[in-house]
């Protein structure tokens, strides 16, 4: 097993609200990792220190160090664009942008100022296809994606996603806002895209966790209380609030 | 009837009467603008009307073509445009995506509150300064002219382009800010390729509004573009806009009844027309986009 993200000692806050307590934990490439937790106790926070995106609040600030594949995410001299397009992001509420299918999935190529018409083409289509969605969209590429169901919108940002070659996916809870039938085609997507990506899946199903997930991480108060194979954490956790949780006893 | 139930009828009908007074005035307005347009067109064809390039209602040889004041109101909102678009839209982009938000919160209403100067201040501001300051630069150029009023005007209406851009754009859901940093775009890139489209129909509205406003404008004008009507696309000479004209005869002693009289009328009847099918699309605009995000 080869660790691709090292997280140590994270300590983080929005102006003088302390989000993240000396979190440490390892990410291992190519596996899920599912990360549980009640309602604000930091999982969104921890997710998005791993890609930079918290950097758009002003009063965000980080302590401690976060590494991928070996780089310090949070160096001086990281690109941090280049930096988002290898560790991609999923969000919440299916967030496509009101313009075709197309173009959703072909604008992180756009603008890296790849406009080839036949790099495009094949592209689109190959991420439509990982994403499970090409053999229902390849006759309307020209739609509009808002006129998609919830589940294909969602399924069309992970197509987004995976057309700028990221290495690691996170995902922000992407069921949370779709129905059973659809929550289970992402689950059984997000299976198929562990043989070539590295999943961390933030939810607040515990199905969920315990299906696909290799690894699982349980934050409280915005500390992570356990961390381990997610069977370990589900059947035998050395912690009685890891054990509660799991059980459904609160949260 | 309890005396507290006719109270409330008193109140309710007062109510009634003010709003119905409102909608009756301006009914009664566009019934006198109608009434007078026809009897101005028994008089003139409408053909000569729209067609011949001369604008002589007060000559011997006169002439009632309504082109020689629509060019001037053309081209001093073109020459406003100019001006405002790329200001308005910048500075909105800058309040909304770029600066503070403390920022943000104390500009947005000192926007608006430019919106309160008279405009007969801009007017002389266009006479007085900008006119001289261009004479500078452009020799030719005649201390009437359509391109100093344009450009005031311009600077006139920034606020109100900026403004309601800078609403347009903010109302795009974070989310699809996110979605496009999630991809690895820069700042300028989520600007151009997420948030102008998605707020183009806010900014649209907000543009026309801005044309409207610019074509309505009478002081700026009337003080310094000239009062000559004239054929012509050369912002360097005197002018004369629909609304200069309208100031202009209702200076003036036409009697009512006199087809001199009824050219204000006729004048105002293209200006009504004109501003009503752009403020509606407008209002249209506008509701699309409200009705996109919320
Ligand atoms: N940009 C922010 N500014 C201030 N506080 C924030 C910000 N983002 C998150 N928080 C706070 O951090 C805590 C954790 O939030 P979050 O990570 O979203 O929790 P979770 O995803 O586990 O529900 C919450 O109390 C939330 O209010
Ligand atoms: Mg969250």
């Amino acid at each position: 097993m080869q660790k691709i993200i090292e997280a140590s000692n994270l300590r983080v806050s929005f102006g003088k609200t302390q989000v993240l307590k000396n979190v440490s934990m390892t990410l291992h490439k190519d596996k899920i990792t599912a990360i549980i937790g009640p309602s604000g106790c930091g999982k969104s926070t921890f997710l998005r220190c791993l890609n930079r995106m918290n950097d758009m609040y002003d009063n965000f600030k980080l302590e401690g160090a976060i590494s991928f594949k070996g780089d310090n995410v949070y160096a001086k001299e990281t690109d941090v664009i280049e930096m988002r397009r290898r560790i991609g992001m999923v969000f919440q509420k299916p967030n496509p942008f009101p313009s075709s299918i197309y173009e959703n999935v072909a604008f992180g190529l756009r603008i890296q100022n790849i406009n080839d018409k036949k790099i495009l083409d094949e592209v689109v289509e190959r991420s439509l296809k990982k994403a499970a969605l090409w053999d229902e969209v390849k006759d309307r590429l020209g739609n509009s994606a808002l006129r998609l169901s919830g589940g294909q919108q969602q399924r069309l940002c992970i197509a987004r996603t995976i057309a700028v070659e990221s290495e690691v996916i996170l995902f922000d809870e992407p069921c949370s806002a779709l129905d059973p039938t659809s929550t289970r085609k992402i689950e059984d997507l997000i299976l198929e895209l562990k043989k070539h990506y590295t999943i961390i899946i933030v939810t607040h199903n515990m199905h969920q966790a315990k299906r696909i997930s290799d690894f699982t991480g349980f934050f409280h108060l915005g500390e992570l209380v356990e961390f381990g194979e997610t069977k370990k954490i589900f059947e035998d956790a050395k912690e009685k609030l890891t054990r509660d949780y799991v059980r459904g006893d609160f949260g | 009837m309890t005396p507290l139930r006719l109270k409330e009828k008193v109140i309710e009908s007062t109510f009634f009467l003010s709003s119905s007074l409102a909608i009756f005035i301006n009914l009664a307005i566009i019934a006198i603008l109608t009434f007078e347009s026809y009897g101005f067109f028994h008089k003139v064809s409408p053909i000569d009307f729209f067609t011949d390039t001369q604008w002589t209602p007060f000559f011997y040889d006169k002439h009632y073509g309504i082109l020689s004041l629509f060019a001037g109101t053309f081209l001093t909102t073109v020459i406003a445009l100019a001006v405002a678009l790329p200001v308005g839209l910048i500075s909105a982009i800058y309040l909304s995506e770029y600066s503070h938000s403390r920022f943000r919160v104390s500009v947005k209403p000192m926007l608006e509150m430019i919106a309160a100067v008279p405009t007969v201040v801009y007017g002389y501001f266009a006479l007085l300064f900008v006119t001289p300051l261009l004479k500078n630069i452009i020799p030719g150029l005649a201390s009437f002219n359509s391109l100093s009023a344009g450009i005031v005007m311009g600077i006139m209406i920034i606020p109100l382009i900026a403004s309601l851009s800078e609403d347009a754009i903010h109302a795009v859901p974070l989310m699809l800010r996110e979605g496009a940093f999630a991809l690895g775009a820069t700042r300028l890139q989520v600007v151009r390729r997420v948030l102008l489209p998605a707020a183009f129909s806010g900014i649209a509205a907000s543009v026309i509004l801005g044309v409207s406003r610019a074509i309505g404008e009478t002081m700026i004008v009337a003080i310094a573009a000239g009062l000559q009507p004239r054929f012509t696309l050369n912002p360097l000479v005197p002018i004369e806009t629909v609304t200069s004209y309208i100031v202009q005869v209702s200076q003036g002693d036409a009697a009512a009844g006199t087809i001199e009289f009824q050219t204000i009328f006729v004048a105002g009847a293209s200006l009504f027309v004109m501003t009503f099918i752009l403020n509606t699309i407008s209002y249209g605009l506008r509701k699309r986009y409200m009705q996109a995000y919320v």
